[in-house]
């Protein structure tokens, strides 16, 4: 007798085939949803020194000047203007209404804006965005406002994370 | 004789059952196989840090002014069903008051509350701050502006916290949720010394 017994309940092949059909389905929805929500998000926010309070707000960020306060500086844009130590900004005293630093960069800036087209609506022109971590004295944050305000900025637009 | 164009070299044992080749003994088609290998790899490398980064963070944002003198209008309400409600965050509670240009002092003080610390948490109770704030809208419904003025030494998230409390409110009435909005216009203010 030829051929191969086969013994009992073996199958006659070790091969098996995936189906990767329904994975391939599910995987690339996946990523065209997180893709969309990468792109759909225009402020990211990156530094180690810097923790946002957390707020039911749904208002979506409007691209603006960004006034950054984190737990060591002030930073206007991408420049850092001032440094900070426990919620005392060094070299303003704490009589000072104002933070001398920011408002000269602050009051440039408007002085730009002002002759710049770009910015006709006023809101657009006196608005800026305070991204200030969550546990800054509210001193420093108010004298930060105050700052901004004598600089001719008025509208502010608190950074907070989504809850 | 063998047919026309035939080859007989093509001959193949599927060309006597139909299946793979033409009836003119065309080879038949190999079945093509898809290395799905690499794809996979770059896919789920994607995904990965797709996923990681999605869940950063998303940043919202709260709409406030900082107050400025000004030759004009006074903030302070000067209609009978709008006033302007104070909050002042101090380490022990919240301070409430109202100020308005048409109401008597009586009535503007019977407003006013000292809220403190919640006995459940020993945190600012932000929840009888905002029933306080609803109570007040209800009576004064154009009422829309609150100025914040924080004690040294609160947190810059109880002040976010606050603009929260005072922002709406949400009921729920006939099985739908309704969102009405309480004092939406904030004014940052600091301690006048």
């Amino acid at each position: 007798m030829t051929g191969k017994r086969l013994s009992f309940g073996e199958s006659s092949s070790g091969a098996f085939s995936l189906n990767l059909t329904a994975l391939m389905d599910i995987l690339s929805n996946l990523l065209f949803f997180l893709l969309a929500s990468y792109t759909a998000q225009d402020l990211e926010v990156k530094r180690s020194d810097l923790t946002l309070p957390a707020s039911i707000s749904n208002d979506k960020v409007v691209e603006t000047l960004m006034v950054t306060v984190t737990r060591s500086e002030i930073i206007v844009g991408q420049e850092a203007i001032a440094q900070i130590q426990e919620s005392r900004v060094v070299g303003v005293n704490d009589e000072d209404p104002q933070i001398t630093p920011l408002y000269n960069k602050l009051r440039n800036i408007k002085l730009t804006r002002e002759r710049d087209t770009q910015y006709q609506d006023a809101t657009a022109r006196d608005s800026f965005l305070l991204m200030a971590d969550k546990s800054s004295d509210s001193v420093l944050i108010a004298k930060v406002l105050k700052t901004a305000g004598a600089a001719g900025f008025v509208r502010v637009r608190f950074g907070v994370l989504s809850q | 004789m063998s047919g026309g164009g035939a080859d007989p070299g093509a001959e193949t044992s599927s060309s006597s059952s139909g299946f793979g080749g033409s009836v003119f003994g065309e080879a038949a088609t190999p079945p093509v196989e898809l290395n799905m290998t690499a794809l996979m790899d770059i896919l789920s490398n994607l995904l990965f840090f797709l996923l990681a980064s999605f869940g950063t963070c998303v940043v919202m944002m709260i709409q406030a002014t900082v107050p400025v003198q000004s030759k004009g209008k006074s903030d302070v309400e000067d209609k009978a069903q709008a006033v302007t409600v104070m909050v002042n965050i101090s380490k022990t509670g919240f301070d409430v008051s109202v100020t308005g240009a048409v109401q008597t002092p009586q009535e503007l003080e019977g407003l006013r509350r000292q809220i403190g610390a919640s006995a459940a948490s020993g945190e600012h109770d932000l929840q009888a701050l905002h029933s306080h704030l609803v109570t007040i809208k209800e009576r004064y419904k154009d009422s829309k502006t609150l100025i914040i003025v924080p004690e040294p030494g609160i947190p810059y998230g109880l002040m976010i916290k606050t603009m929260d409390a005072a922002r709406e409110h949400e009921t729920v009435a006939g099985g739908k949720r309704w969102v009405t909005k309480l004092l939406p216009e904030i004014v940052v203010s600091g301690t006048v010394k």
